[in-house]
């Protein structure tokens, strides 16, 4: 299937600071495509480049197989951009915003009226659309941010951290929508440095730090492909002869290594749910009795410390 | 669905522009009330509380001679019928202590004094000198006494002259004629001396210079705030969300700068419909009126579009406008208007100063539509360069 984004090799410096060093980024039509990174990692600079404001050092983008310029009008019309700062007027009501940004867009009439209908619906803004921007809450004026982006239904969707400073019900929310519309077939690159949010609504995720895009993948093929470990903490009853055998049956298991603690083990193993199984299985054996258990499964924020060797998120 | 053309872009940014900027009410009264009120206020402060000119004016004669004696009756028949305006006021005998002191009291608001041996000098082919006196805070009375005396000695220039030839050809012809008879005659010719410079005239109101001096003040500030409205979208992100979709740079400029050539041209309309229907101010020939406030318009919107193209911040571009405002109102004469000195001769060379003679002249009654088309294409060209620099430096910062 034809990429609705291809964009490869980007450069963009800024003096001389390198903010985006070779990154190239492929978007199918249906996918969500998450760019995670920390604060300054360049996420916003890639995107101003896939969306023709900043020209890149180097590097193409193609937008439905044409090249993204700032005067290539027709490939921009397929994009629509959820800026991470709200782009609106505050003085106008939301529908005033959507009539503007849509008539720019080429909608007009009733075909305008009744998309600016639809998504207001799909953002939960339909009874306060006559309202204006500045009485909105911040959950809100988010939600018509978004709005405006999708208003002609664009091929491409950019949100550039769409949920940041917005309170966990409207997040939800917000990640709701953004489901849907990947699930309806649009394409959706999505900006974010909450591990959990791409984790959520993303199919394939690049993780990009200090410009460089250093790992792509689902989220199973960036955990399993790093071979990053589950960690199990076991705590057991008893101790003596029997609890050092335990230890020792667990130890000979392949993959798995132990670390004797004061109250049982700390297992590191690939495959956190087999090894759960066979320690309880092996307790029993040895009239161990396991009193507490707490895994730890690998997430993108180990992935990220594993590459980088630090945290994906700075607050 | 098809992209609007850039004309399409650029009516629908003009448009939400405009409609912001109106429901504004600070911006209406910026546009519409401030000028008026100006006007209104500091018109009736040089008038005494009217919008038309009032002054008495002294005509002391110290000289006492019948060729001054005449030269001062013709002055004074130019005085207004009924009293009203400008009143000149002859006062044979009265020397320049007694004007000064006169002046100083306010029984008279300014004073020209023919000093003693005047006639004699003319007579004798040399300068004569006729003194002003005036009241320092009104220069605009100060300004008609000036004008008088300066008619004076054009006047007493061309009868110098005058009497000479008549003199020498009678001397030719060997007829006996009397100097005193000659001078006496030049002196007292009927419409000889008339105020020279006709924007202080009797009929003129102060509100015809006042209003238009004080909307093109006001005008830099909306102006200046109408094309600063591109540097708040920057910074608000809604000109880079229009710069993702299909609209183009120029459709965006063009909007721009058509939204603040609206504006300015809704301000000084406003002004003047409401100065001429609700006070009876006459700007003179409504087409002269129309070309110098379009042309204007255009001059102050192009200074508004390089500012906008200079100024990398809002607050910038507002001290910048601030400044540029008050120095050109200053140069313009839209504050004072003098008719000598470094403000007169710098007056040309600024917009505001170019539309404000344009629109005195006009009011005055002394021009039409055609004589103020000099004016009304410096300011065009004036507008175009500035506003061609303008757009040129905005839309580089567009392209990063």
């Amino acid at each position: 299937m034809t990429a609705v984004l291809e964009c490869a090799h980007l450069v963009r410096n800024f003096g001389d600071l390198r903010a985006v060093d070779d990154v190239s980024i492929s978007v199918a039509p249906g996918e969500t495509y998450g760019l995670l990174g920390p604060n300054g990692a360049g996420k916003t600079t890639t995107i101003s480049m896939i969306c023709g404001l900043l020209t890149p050092n180097s590097g193409t983008v193609h937008v439905l197989g044409q090249p993204i310029s700032p005067a290539a009008s027709a490939a921009k019309a397929a994009i629509g951009l959820v800026p991470q700062d709200i782009a609106l007027y505050p003085d106008l009501s939301a529908r005033e915003n959507l009539v503007f940004f849509g008539r720019l867009q080429g909608l007009s009439g009733p075909a305008l009226d009744s998309r600016i209908d639809e998504v207001l619906e799909v953002v939960g803004l339909r009874d306060r659309a006559k309202d204006r921007i500045e009485t909105y809450s911040g959950g809100m004026k988010r939600r018509a941010n978004i709005a405006v982006g999708m208003l002609h239904s664009p091929r491409l969707l950019v949100l550039d951290e769409p949920t940041v400073g917005v309170d966990p019900q409207s997040r939800n929310s917000i990640l709701e929508s953004v489901a849907a519309l990947g699930s309806s077939g649009m394409a959706v690159l999505y900006t974010t440095h909450y591990m959990e949010e791409a984790e959520r609504i993303c199919d394939r995720i690049g993780i990009i730090d200090a410009g460089r895009l250093i790992a792509e993948g689902t989220r199973a093929e960036l955990v399993s492909g790093l071979g990053t470990a589950s960690a199990v903490a076991v705590r057991a009853g008893g101790g003596g002869p029997a609890l050092e055998a335990w230890r020792a049956d667990l130890a000979a298991l392949p993959g798995v290594t132990v670390e004797a603690t004061d109250a049982g083990a700390n297992l590191t193993c690939a495959d956190s749910s087999a090894t759960v199984a066979v320690a309880f299985q092996r307790a029993s054996t040895h009239r161990v009795s396991i009193t507490g258990i707490e895994v730890t499964v690998p997430d993108l924020e180990a992935v990220f410390l594993q590459l980088t060797g630090k945290a994906l998120r700075d607050d | 669905m098809r992209a609007p053309s850039v004309l399409t872009q650029a009516w629908l940014v003009a448009g939400l522009d405009l409609k912001r900027r109106l429901r504004d009410r600070s911006v209406l009264i910026q546009v519409v009330l401030a000028p008026v009120l100006l006007a209104l206020i500091i018109g009736g402060a040089f008038s005494g509380g009217s919008g038309s000119l009032k002054a008495n004016i002294w005509l002391a004669d110290a000289d006492n001679s019948p060729t001054s004696a005449a030269m001062v009756a013709g002055i004074a028949g130019q005085s207004e019928a009924g009293g009203g305006g400008v009143v000149f006021i002859a006062k044979p005998g009265l020397d320049a202590a007694a004007a000064r002191q006169a002046v100083d009291s306010n029984q008279a608001d300014a004073a020209v004094v023919i000093p003693v041996g005047f006639t004699d000098a003319v007579e004798a082919g040399k300068a004569a000198e006729v003194d002003v006196i005036g009241d320092a805070g009104d220069e605009i009375v100060a300004g008609v006494a000036t004008s008088i005396a300066e008619a004076l000695a054009n006047r007493t220039q061309t009868q110098r002259v005058a009497t000479g030839t008549t003199l020498a050809a009678a001397a030719q012809l060997g007829v006996g004629v009397d100097p005193r008879v000659v001078v006496a005659a030049a002196g007292s010719t009927p419409g000889a001396i008339t105020v020279r410079d006709s924007r202080f005239e009797n009929k003129y109101s102060l509100m015809a210079f006042f209003a238009p001096g004080m909307a093109m003040i006001f005008l830099f500030f909306v102006m200046g705030a109408a094309a600063r409205s591109l540097l708040t979208e920057r910074r608000e992100g809604t000109l880079a969300r229009m710069l993702a979709g299909p609209t183009s740079p120029s459709g965006i400029l063009l909007g721009k700068a058509a939204g603040v050539l609206a504006l300015g041209l809704t301000s000084l309309l406003a002004v003047w419909a409401i100065t001429a229907l609700g006070f009876r101010v006459d700007w003179g020939d409504p087409l002269g009126v129309l070309l110098v406030i379009t042309s204007a318009v255009i001059a102050i919107a192009g200074i508004s579009l390089i500012v906008t193209g200079l100024a990398r911040t809002e607050s910038q571009s507002q001290q910048l406008t601030v400044v540029l405002a008050l120095v050109l109102a200053i140069l313009g004469g839209s504050f004072v208007y003098t008719n000598a000195g470094f403000l007169a001769a710098v007056r040309p060379f600024t917009p505001n100063g170019q539309a404000l003679m344009a629109f005195t002249d006009l009011a005055a009654g002394n021009a039409s539509a055609a004589d103020v088309l000099p004016a009304v294409l410096i300011l065009l060209g004036f507008g175009a360069v500035t506003g061609g620099i303008g757009l040129v430096a905005i839309r580089k910062g567009l392209a990063r």
